[in-house]
């Protein structure tokens, strides 16, 4: 911190007697943070004791160790459970601040034991016998009631993956994009529905204003898959009539998005917007020059990338004003 | 030398402290917008988010555009000559970039310096890899050379912390390289050098960011200190060290005591990032703690490569309870605030364009759901908590 700085600018008047002393105050006392540090630690801790124990269970089934494990994790997450309720604020609709972040992952550890624990219990006992369903339901319901009720964005994006896992496809777009089954009409289908739920629920948090920043969580998946499974669509109808009524819903979504995030300021979604919108209108411009069936094709596609993409660039940057002055 | 308008860089150097102030809680917005007011700043810098995507287009557009224009000139593309052409014309267009619109850290400025530079490198590789009487070392010397010449001009004409990064670890590799040629003595002692250059490099960044003539630089300087901390330790490192010398004396050892001076390779793989960290928070360094904290790994990873106490699952669960234990007593020591530290986040202006980042790399890391199954209802996944795949 340059002191020398603040006492310039106020001798030019630019900040207050009382601000200077807040600065001179700190200038004097320097606190170090090591919050960041702290949370890294937290989150290593989390991440290493739940994969260390889920890795021990699977190596011990069927041992005589297995149930003593089991004890454990059930009293792992028993523990952390009862930690957080007993420091748990009262629910609100609007953001509540959590304690502190050592809180907000010991009550991620418990979720994930909790989830562990209920996984092996199935595996090994059957508990919900053929019931596969119930054997995802319960998790998806418990990581939901403990996101909104401690209000945790981390555990809230876990219950939508969660709920993926019920209706029996994966939600993490990383997942989304590397596991390739694009050539199933039925996946894509669920994938298009799931969207369509998580879109709709962003929609309504923010509308009845009901955990309001829960908004993002359930957009930034509801966007991603949304898009890639009508742009599925469109490719695995491509040579049928029916891929238009995809490509329309992939404008659709693309007009809705753009409204929202102009409307919320939000350069996220409007790139999202804008790469997924590039990506279509480009891929229908290649089935055009590609009907052509002309030796210039390849120059006209070359000129269409430069020039769209240059076009492109001056809309961004006429955009990014546009929201800054609104 | 730097190309930006020093009136500019001080300002913006102003915004952003008075901006730490407000979001420090010591100042407020009206204060905020009369110091900008007074201190404007005329560069053209969009958030995170557009400048990705400019990055992105700028990239689609020259590869297009480059691609055309080698359609049309298909006779002349066959040519050095003409990739040095392309990296002056993309040159071009980057200085003009910056000088006439000013931008600054926009991406499209970010593109153009890593492909303006990459046609520079192209054009200097083609005439040295056609050249067939060079011998392998000395190819990948003048590489190194090269990239270190050009990431310090990049470094400082656009004051860009990547090229700098970029430019270090070619020198840091040219170093290397040259003192291995020596022969015998030189690959002998070479972990001893590398020791030797990574805490001059360290010291030299360090004291020059506290010089009044880096104040352009800081960002730079600080990237060369954190890869010269990270040099510093794997240069003496056992296992690096190990398998460096079986590369270079065509050997085959894997045993933890066969170097010569094992045991200073072994204080120096496990001490080092304690004295990091014990460093850094005495002098409230936090490019040091941060680097301490991430070789701690490296120090775990080197010890269980060559002694296996416990299997991975026991210490993975046991390290991470340890992590928690740790972190517990650090938040209840730090209560109140002792000895200039504090728990708290002082600055909690990260959040991303409202996006709660944290939240995203939880479900990332936590939800890693292999396939979806085959049918609805076909016995999913139970995610999260490492629970293995397949139930």
């Amino acid at each position: 911190m340059n002191f020398d700085l603040y006492k310039k600018l106020h001798e030019e008047g630019l900040i207050s007697d009382t601000s200077l002393a807040k600065v001179k105050e700190r200038h004097d006392h320097p606190l170090f943070s090591v919050h960041w540090e702290l949370k890294t630690l937290l989150y290593l801790g989390v991440m290493l004791l739940s994969s260390g124990l889920g890795i021990l269970i699977y190596k011990n089934i069927d041992t005589i160790g297995h149930q003593v494990i089991l004890l454990m994790i059930a009293l792992l997450s028993a523990s952390c459970f009862f930690y957080c309720f007993k420091r748990k604020k009262t629910f609100d609709r609007e953001k509540v601040k959590s304690p502190d972040s050592f809180f907000d992952y010991i009550l991620l550890l418990g979720c994930l034991s909790f989830v562990s624990f209920l996984g092996y219990l199935q595996f090994q006992y059957t508990v919900f016998g053929d019931h596969y369903g119930l054997a995802t339901l319960i998790p998806m319901l418990v990581l939901y009631y403990v996101a909104y009720q401690f209000d945790h964005q981390g555990i809230l994006g876990l219950a939508i993956t969660n709920m993926a896992i019920y209706m029996g496809v994966a939600a993490t777009p990383k997942a989304l994009l590397s596991a390739g089954t694009y050539d199933d009409p039925s996946l894509i289908n669920v994938y298009l529905l799931l969207a369509i739920i998580l879109l709709a629920v962003a929609f309504l948090s923010e509308r009845y204003n009901f955990k309001k920043h829960f908004k993002f969580n359930y957009l930034h998946f509801g966007v991603h898959i949304g898009f890639i499974s009508l742009l599925s669509g469109y490719f695995f109808h491509y040579e049928q009539p029916s891929c238009v009524l995809w490509l329309l819903g992939v404008f659709v979504l693309a007009y809705l998005l753009y409204l929202d995030a102009v409307k919320n300021k939000s350069f996220y979604f409007l790139l999202l917007t804008i790469l997924y919108s590039y990506f279509t209108i480009s891929s229908l411009v290649i089935r055009g020059l590609d009907s052509m069936r002309d030796n210039d094709n390849i120059i006209f596609g070359f000129l269409y990338f430069t020039l769209s993409s240059i076009g492109l660039v001056i809309f961004l940057i006429r955009l990014n004003k546009k929201i800054k002055e609104v | 030398m730097i190309i930006y308008d020093k009136t500019n860089l001080d300002n913006l150097i102003i915004q952003q402290q008075a901006s730490n102030a407000l979001h420090m809680n010591m100042m407020d917005n009206d204060e905020l917008k009369k110091v900008s007011a007074a201190y404007p700043v005329s560069f053209y810098t969009p958030n995170f988010f557009i400048r990705s995507g400019l990055f992105i287009l700028t990239c689609i557009t020259v590869s297009f555009s480059v691609g055309l224009i080698s359609l049309m000139l298909s006779n002349l593309v066959d040519n050095w000559g003409y990739i040095l052409v392309l990296g002056l014309i993309s040159y071009a267009a980057l200085e003009f970039v910056v000088k006439t619109n000013k931008h600054y850290r926009s991406g499209i400025d970010d593109a153009l310096i890593w492909i303006s530079a990459g046609f520079f490198l192209s054009a200097f590789l083609w005439p040295a890899f056609s050249h067939s009487t060079i011998d392998d070392t000395s190819y990948f010397l003048s590489v190194a050379g090269v990239v270190c010449l050009l990431g310090l001009y990049y470094t400082l004409r656009f004051s860009d912390a990547l090229a700098a990064a970029v430019c270090f670890l070619a020198f840091f590799a040219f170093i290397a390289m040259e003192w291995n040629r020596i022969g015998a003595f030189g690959s002998a002692t070479l972990p001893f050098l590398l020791i030797a250059v990574s805490f001059a490099s360290w010291f030299f960044a360090r004291m020059a960011g506290k010089s009044a003539k880096a104040i352009y630089y800081l960002s730079c300087l600080d990237v060369v200190q954190i890869i010269s901390l990270l040099t510093l330790y794997l240069a003496g490192n056992y296992f690096v060290v190990q398998n460096l010398g079986n590369m270079l004396f065509d050997t085959n050892e894997d045993s933890p005591g066969s170097l010569p001076f094992a045991p200073f390779f072994w204080i120096w793989s496990v001490l080092l990032p304690f004295v990091y960290i014990g460093w850094g928070l005495k002098k409230k360094d936090v490019i040091m703690l941060r680097a301490g904290m991430l070789l701690i790994a490296a120090a775990v990873f080197t010890f269980k490569i060559y002694y296996h106490v416990a299997p991975i699952e026991v210490t993975l669960a046991l390290g991470g309870a340890a992590f928690l234990a740790i972190s517990y007593t650090i938040r209840r020591y730090l209560k109140t605030p002792k000895h200039g530290f504090t728990y708290e986040d002082l600055n909690e202006n990260h959040m991303l364009d409202k996006i709660n980042v944290e939240s995203l790399l939880i479900t990332e890391t936590f939800s890693d759901g292999p396939a979806p199954a085959e049918n609805r209802f076909g016995g999913g996944d139970f995610g999260g908590g490492g629970s293995s795949s397949g139930f």
